[in-house]
């Protein structure tokens, strides 16, 4: 019991002194604020960004953006893992196809891909499109190349020992390579959240009617600074909760693995 | 268990009928330089239906290549390997391997791994439990059945590694220092799992080891093999009565007179192999 107990008093302790952290630098920056040190025109403070909700939500925008931002990464998120995975397989798989074409993958993620969020606009619209392409494309990237890392260091042993058990070339991809590859694949979509909210908002700054990079954007030519910060409250929020679902998918798919957290600090 | 029928009578009916034969098996890797470098050099020998034969040779003398060729892994640079009457060219499905590696998939417990080469097999999914649950019990691993790798200790591993290649039911095995990992302790119980497992179903069994006391103890018949290029130095039949026990075979006097005169081939290779 005591080394269980010890175990979840210490987690109790991290979660009270993280909360504490946290409202002590938002109690600086209203201090900061309220004091006159900083300007609260240009650097908003907490309790004015809590005053800005109510009036965010009567008007109908608050759900109206959110969710306009939250369907926009999802849907990347979703298409370019999808995407990452499979371009992965076929390079992986196909030994051939793979020293082809990866070169020219690995010249494409060199090119910084925020740099082509205006064309997307051209191209796709000012419509939902254009960011889920945006956002796709850097979760694609993250993905492939963790997932062809995975794929390419499955144990050899394994695969000679379940070849000499005479498994076809599709039982190999799904008993063996897919299954190994699920820590990879998880790493590139931990990477990917964070990416699929940038594509989004960046794609939402280049031209849009919608999202809240679009109120960011707007807010901060009318000096509405709260109003961005309240935007920022939510992407906040939203990142935490990506992370969350995550982490829990994470703990289900890879509870093969023995635990890392039974150490400690050293 | 029908397999130790078919395979007693076969034994008596032609007590000299060879199930596998290697027949002047060559091998070499290419190297840096161009010239090959000749690992195996025509390496001949043959093992009777449920014969359990040990090879024994160095450390990097070509067991494990030969034991590649044997499997249909690798392909001989000439001669062949013969299994019933019919040349060997690809993997065949009455061969069971098992390897010094630990090759459980880590994301499938113990059951699902047993179950692994049945699934491959397309045997339906309550014949696949049943089999897998017998002979989960049998190796004494009950209680673990939904257990992952990690959470077995090295033996056990081993043991479900084993059951998991006598799930498919080969007619003949080959272990590749299946114990070469494992502690003194863990080595000598799966010794006694092996003798135990092979004395219930008869099968063939083909043990590749650096280790002689290992091969003695548990073979029928212990061959040779020189340093690189590995060729079957010498043969000694095992004549020690069964069943055996590991832990009093050591102190045997018979066993003790076998393994010196053995050692004194294997010697002049281990002390060779150091001056080279």
């Amino acid at each position: 019991m005591s080394s269980f107990g010890r175990r979840h008093q210490e987690r109790a302790a991290q979660v009270v002194c993280r909360a504490a952290l946290f409202l002590l630098l938002v109690g600086v920056w209203e201090f900061l604020a309220r004091s006159g040190v900083l300007n609260a025109f240009y650097s908003s403070q907490p309790s004015r960004i809590l005053l800005d909700f109510p009036d965010f939500y009567i008007s109908g925008n608050l759900f109206k953006h959110t969710a306009v931002t939250l369907s926009e990464a999802l849907w990347g998120l979703l298409c370019g893992t999808l995407a990452g995975i499979a371009a992965a397989f076929l390079l992986g798989m196909f030994d051939f196809l793979g020293k082809v074409i990866e070169p020219f993958i690995t010249a494409l993620y060199g090119i910084p891909k925020l740099a082509l969020a205006p064309i997307f606009v051209l191209w796709f619209g000012l419509g939902i499109e254009s960011k889920v392409i945006m956002s796709g494309l850097l979760v694609f990237f993250l993905v492939f190349f963790s997932t062809y890392g995975g794929i390419k260091s499955v144990d050899r042993n394994i695969l000679t020992s379940v070849r000499l058990m005479g498994a076809t070339r599709m039982q190999f991809i799904f008993k063996v390579v897919l299954p190994s590859c699920v820590p990879w694949i998880l790493a590139g979509v931990r990477g990917g959240l964070g990416a699929s909210l940038i594509g989004a908002i960046v794609g939402e700054y280049m031209g849009a009617s919608a999202g809240l990079g679009w109120v960011i954007s707007y807010a901060t030519s009318f000096f509405q600074v709260d109003r961005v910060m309240s935007c920022i409250v939510i992407l906040f929020l939203i990142g935490i909760m990506f992370n969350t679902v995550l982490k829990r998918l994470e703990r289900r798919l890879l509870r093969w693995r023995p635990p890392l957290d039974c150490g400690g600090s050293w | 268990m029908n397999q130790a029928v078919t395979c007693a009578s076969t034994a008596v009916s032609a007590p000299d009928s060879s199930q596998f034969i290697v027949d002047g098996v060559s091998y070499a890797y290419p190297s840096e330089n161009g010239m090959p470098i000749p690992v195996i050099a025509n390496v001949s020998f043959s093992v009777r239906p449920c014969e359990f034969v040990a090879i024994v040779g160095t450390s990097g003398c070509g067991k494990s290549t030969l034991l590649n060729i044997m499997a249909g892994l690798l392909k001989p640079l000439s001669g062949s390997v013969i299994l019933d009457g019919r040349p060997l060219n690809r993997i065949s499905p009455r061969i069971g391997y098992i390897s010094q590696f630990d090759t459980l998939l880590p994301w499938r417990t113990t059951l699902a791994n047993v179950e692994l080469g049945m699934e491959i097999r397309r045997i339906p999914a309550a014949e696949r439990r049943e089999k897998a649950l017998a002979l989960i019990r049998r190796a004494e691993l009950a209680g673990f059945e939904h257990a992952y790798p990690y959470q077995l200790s090295g033996g056990m591993r081993k043991r479900v590694d084993i059951i998991k290649v006598l799930a498919l039911d080969p007619e003949i095995i080959f272990m590749d220092e299946p114990f070469a990992s494992l502690d003194v302790f863990t080595r000598e119980m799966l010794q006694s799992y092996i003798l135990s497992l092979w004395q219930e179903t008869k099968r063939t069994v083909i043990f590749i080891t650096h280790d002689l006391t290992e091969a003695i103890m548990l073979s029928d018949r212990v061959l040779i093999l020189t340093n690189r290029p590995a060729r079957v130095k010498a043969e000694h039949a095992v004549g020690l009565a069964r069943p055996r026990s590991p832990a009093d075979l050591r102190f045997d006097p018979e066993f003790i007179h076998l393994h010196r005169r053995i050692w004194d081939d294997l010697k002049d290779e281990v002390t060779r192999q150091g001056a080279a």
